[in-house]
């Protein structure tokens, strides 16, 4: 075990120290009204690597996700993906360019069924003109394409018909992440994705998080409050305080007690 | 052993009511109505005749109509308390236009539409755009609507409509009363629009959860107006048949009528809150009202009993679904 | 912590304009009072202009008592919306008090104070039915007041059917007709509803607790609050507001019959919110309300002495309400308009 703790972290130093980042934040403000959310925030993201996110609440980690995928305008601040720069004006927009985001609680329509949610906003049509002119949608392919996917993925989902309400938390937060991996993101990001679930729905959640990384090399943003699934995952990890970044350390490099330090301000940085 | 099948079944059964949620929500209203006919048919003579039967589907299309509106309104997370001034304003269009200037009556038609579709481009923007909860909205919107209708014809009524319209009153096509025929077209539409289009969806996404649809992109904005004009498409509808089915035009026409419709709609199973709109249940609905309303009339029971069974009969339905299902209740 | 740092920042830069905001801001309640204060003086004025016989002693005496009935409606309706309820029924619970008088009083021979009581107590009897419905059976308010409204307005034409009930004794007119230093007797019912309502909302421990569950109804949960005593005493609360409101009805007209304030609660609801009163629930304006009211009031007295059609006033009034309620929602947005892309 302890080897093959080794071996983690050296894979992990490799990948943060990569190339190009595919995704990279330079110097973003938000204000809400005369209030200063994000002051000054940089970070960047390397090709398959787990960044973490931690920080207290209202440290500004939502906002900073937020911001970056377009869910909020930026006040000023520029995004950069694959070296080049973009505005991503909207959450539309963030998704065409390969950046898909799993919210803590919210993303998923607790009424509609799991396919329905799979597909919500990018609906499969009817390859007829029904489909092509009327907008019908086609169930059948959306319902197999999901079946696929969940089994792909060794998510369980006990009954695809039923509104995913209906689901226990961890099923519904697989659902959220199956989602972002269908729709081949090339950075998902997972915001708090092991709130309100149970502990073995964290563990299946979290291995579902390496899946997806491994078998399809895609690069993940973890906000979380739990240290354990930082350190368990995470290749580097960012410390928010007050709006701002205090750190960014490689886990191989770094401690708890360092990162808690930096997190309620005992550490001076 | 007997108890692990029964237990099996019971699962089996969950199973499949989890699947179809609406099929489990259409069911016992479906027994409601059946329950009425079956009292009713022994209680009055004359309720199982043929002349009963479609008196009450003529009368039921316009609410018919109306309910599959207000279900997509409803499934949007919205409402619309100003269709029945809608309908005033509608037959204010249609008389003027036909009666007053002599245009052809299929000008008076489409104005009449038209002036339903701005009516719900009204309510929409000042809903998803300005965000004016839409009660207050509508609220606005009845005097205002009902306002311009008087402002329009005053208190006069206009008469002698060409026969077409006549037609689409009290004529029959294949042995079936036009109205009828135009609420069916409405349900197939409606049913089809909320279940198997991609803007249907988007409009249930909205009214389940805005801010998940929000984050996928969806344009809650056009969402929240599209119901709307539907909604007010089809009130203009439903004053045209009105109109055409007592071959006159009054500003009064549709006064109240807000209110039966969302009785109707609330009746069918579709959420107050959004996110759940069951067409077929608004159809159910609609007929249950009428008759109840019907039966108790041929049953000889005094006229006015009826809105005091109308009235417990709703508040009855609705205590009973939420006891079933406590996650409807939200504060 | 750092929010107020940034605020204190954002002052010495904004300047007047920010001190401006946040003196608003922390009074909300006094702006929004205030602007539709500033709305009923404009209004006032502006009819004045037209015809300077709007500001007479006789014109203004009239007002009020149109307006009494309106008054005590809304201060009740406040709280209901304040506690993110609604009530449809209140012109159906009219009806069934307007009832109980015809019948004690004109068709019987029942003393006054006999057929008030009886008549308050139906009020409460049929907002406690409201009451119930909501408190315990946990039927949406607007659901049960949809089906109560009709229900209610059935008992009444159940007793009533078409007949106009006449010729109530003098007693019960002098709530409209009888004058104590110049006003109607309706108006100080109207002016006592006024202050009790606002003292029970904004100084006593149950009026925290209205703002409380209209404002988060599981907060409230969890720091004990009853939320469904609080829900309960409300609406019984808008059904005694009712029968009072029937009582200087029935006075005014010296009539009643079944069909009798039909439409009233959307006149009441319009008040409320025009007073600035949320639909969200968590905030009451009584105050707000009874300039509500007036302003509704002004307007039907001040076109219909401008002599414009009263169809034309059906339409202004709408126009009217949505614009200020527009606008009103527009200003609350104001800072949030630019961080939603959507």
């Amino acid at each position: 075990m302890p080897s093959g703790m080794q071996t983690g972290a050296d894979r992990r130093a490799t990948r943060a120290d990569a190339g190009t980042p595919v995704l990279e934040a330079r110097n973003i403000h938000k204000n809400f009204g005369g209030v200063r959310a994000l002051e000054d925030v940089s970070f960047h993201l390397n090709k398959g690597e787990i960044l973490g996110i931690v920080g207290d609440n209202g440290a500004g980690k939502s906002t900073l996700i937020k911001t970056v995928t377009g869910a909020y305008r930026k006040t000023s601040g520029e995004i950069w993906l694959d070296g080049k720069h973009v505005e991503v004006e909207n959450t539309r927009k963030a998704r065409e360019l390969g950046i898909e985001t799993v919210y803590q609680a919210s993303g998923l329509v607790e009424v509609m069924d799991a396919p329905s949610n799979l597909f919500l906003g990018r609906e499969m049509t009817r390859s007829n003109w029904l489909g092509n002119a009327l907008g019908f949608i086609n169930r059948r392919k959306m319902r197999v394409e999901t079946v696929e996917l969940l089994k792909m993925l060794n998510i369980e989902v006990r009954n695809l018909a039923a509104p995913v309400r209906n689901l226990s938390g961890g099923q519904q937060q697989s659902v959220a992440v199956g989602r972002a991996a269908y729709w081949q993101g090339k950075i998902i990001i997972l915001d708090e994705p092991a709130n309100n679930i149970g502990v073995d729905q964290q563990r299946a959640v979290l291995e579902l998080v390496e899946r997806v990384r491994d078998t399809q090399g895609v690069s993940f943003i973890l906000i979380s409050h739990n240290m354990d699934h930082i350190f368990n995952l995470a290749d580097r990890v960012l410390v928010m305080r007050n709006g701002r970044t205090v750190g960014n350390l490689r886990i191989a490099d770094t401690s708890r007690a360092e990162v808690v330090g930096l997190i309620t301000g005992a550490t001076i940085t | 052993m007997s108890n692990a099948s029964s237990g099996d079944f019971l699962t089996a059964v969950r199973t499949r009511l989890d699947a179809a949620p609406e099929s489990a929500l259409l069911l016992p209203t479906l027994f409601l109505l059946l329950l009425m006919i079956l009292i009713f048919s022994f209680t009055a003579d004359q309720f199982l005749s043929l002349s009963v039967l479609r008196n009450v589907l003529t009368q039921t299309s316009i609410y018919i109509i109306l309910g599959v509106g207000l279900t997509i309104v409803l499934t949007s997370g919205e409402i619309d308390i100003s269709i029945g001034s809608i309908i005033g304003l509608g037959a204010m269009i249609l008389g003027i236009s036909v009666v007053n200037l002599g245009f052809p009556i299929g000008i008076g038609l489409l104005a009449t539409l038209l002036v339903g579709v701005l009516c719900g481009l009204m309510n929409g923007f000042l809903t998803a755009v300005v965000r004016v909860p839409s009660i207050i909205v509508t609220l606005g919107a009845l005097t205002f609507f009902r306002g311009l209708a008087y402002l329009l014809g005053g208190g006069t009524v206009m008469i002698g409509f060409p026969p077409f319209l006549v037609w689409i009153g009290s004529g029959t096509f294949i042995g079936v009363p036009v109205p009828v025929w135009l609420a069916l077209i409405a349900v197939i539409f409606g049913q089809l629009f909320l279940k198997s289009t991609r803007t249907g969806q988007h409009i249930i996404a909205v009214g389940g959860n805005a801010e998940a649809a929000r984050l996928a992109g969806i344009n809650i904005r056009f969402s929240k107006i599209l119901a709307f004009v539907i909604m007010g498409a089809l009130a203009a509808v439903a004053s045209i048949i009105m109109v055409a089915r007592l071959d006159a035009a009054q500003s009064v026409m549709g006064a109240g009528i807000e209110l039966q419709v969302l009785a109707a709609v609330v009746l069918g199973g579709t959420s107050l809150f959004g996110g759940r709109g069951v067409i077929l249940g608004s159809v159910l609905g609609a007929l249950i009202l009428s008759i109840l309303q019907t039966g108790l009339l041929l049953s000889g029971v005094v006229q006015f009993w009826q809105l005091v069974a109308v009235g417990a009969l709703l508040i009855a339905v609705v205590a009973l679904r939420i006891s079933y299902e406590p996650s409807e209740v939200q504060s | 912590m750092t929010v107020e740092a940034e605020k204190a920042v954002e002052d010495k830069r904004g300047g007047i304009a920010s001190l401006l905001r946040n003196w608003l801001d922390g009074r909300s309640d006094a702006a929004s009072v205030g602007t539709t204060a500033l709305m009923l003086v404009a209004l006032i004025l502006l009819f004045y202009s037209v015809n300077e016989r709007f500001i007479s002693m006789r014109n203004i005496v009239i007002l009020l008592n149109q307006s009494a009935a309106y008054i005590i409606l809304g201060v009740g309706m406040t709280l209901v919306i304040a506690i993110k309820g609604i009530d449809l029924s209140i012109g159906a619970i009219v009806a069934v008090c307007g009832m109980v008088l015809g019948v004690l009083l004109v068709s019987n021979d029942f003393p006054v104070w006999v057929a008030i009581s009886a008549a308050i107590a139906a009020g409460a009897v049929c907002g406690a039915v409201n009451a119930f419905c909501i408190a315990n059976l946990r039927v949406p308010a607007l659901v049960t007041t949809l089906g109560t409204m009709v229900l209610f307005r059935g008992v009444a034409y159940v007793v009533l059917e078409d007949n106009i009930l006449f010729r109530y004794p003098e007693q019960l007119l002098w709530f409209a007709r009888g004058r104590i230093f110049g006003f109607a007797p309706a108006v100080y019912i109207a002016a006592i509803a006024v202050i009790f309502g606002f003292v029970l909302l904004n100084h006593t421990r149950f009026g925290k607790h209205v703002i409380a569950v209209g404002g988060n109804a599981e907060a409230a949960r969890l720091s004990g609050i009853n939320i469904r005593r609080v829900q309960f005493l409300v609406f019984t609360l808008m059904g005694v507001a009712s029968s009072f409101a029937a009582i200087i009805w029935v006075a005014r007209l010296n009539s009643t019959q079944a069909s009798v304030a039909l439409g009233v609660e959307f006149h009441t609801i319009a008040l409320v919110v025009l007073g600035g009163t949320s639909l969200f629930g968590g905030k009451g304006l009584i105050v707000g309300s009874l300039l509500g009211a007036l302003i509704l009031s002004v307007l039907e007295n001040g076109l219909a002495i401008t002599g414009i059609s009263s169809f034309v006033q059906q339409t202004l009034i709408g126009l009217i309400f949505i614009t200020v309620v527009a606008l009103r929602t527009l200003q609350a947005r104001g800072a949030s308009l630019a961080d939603e892309p959507m």
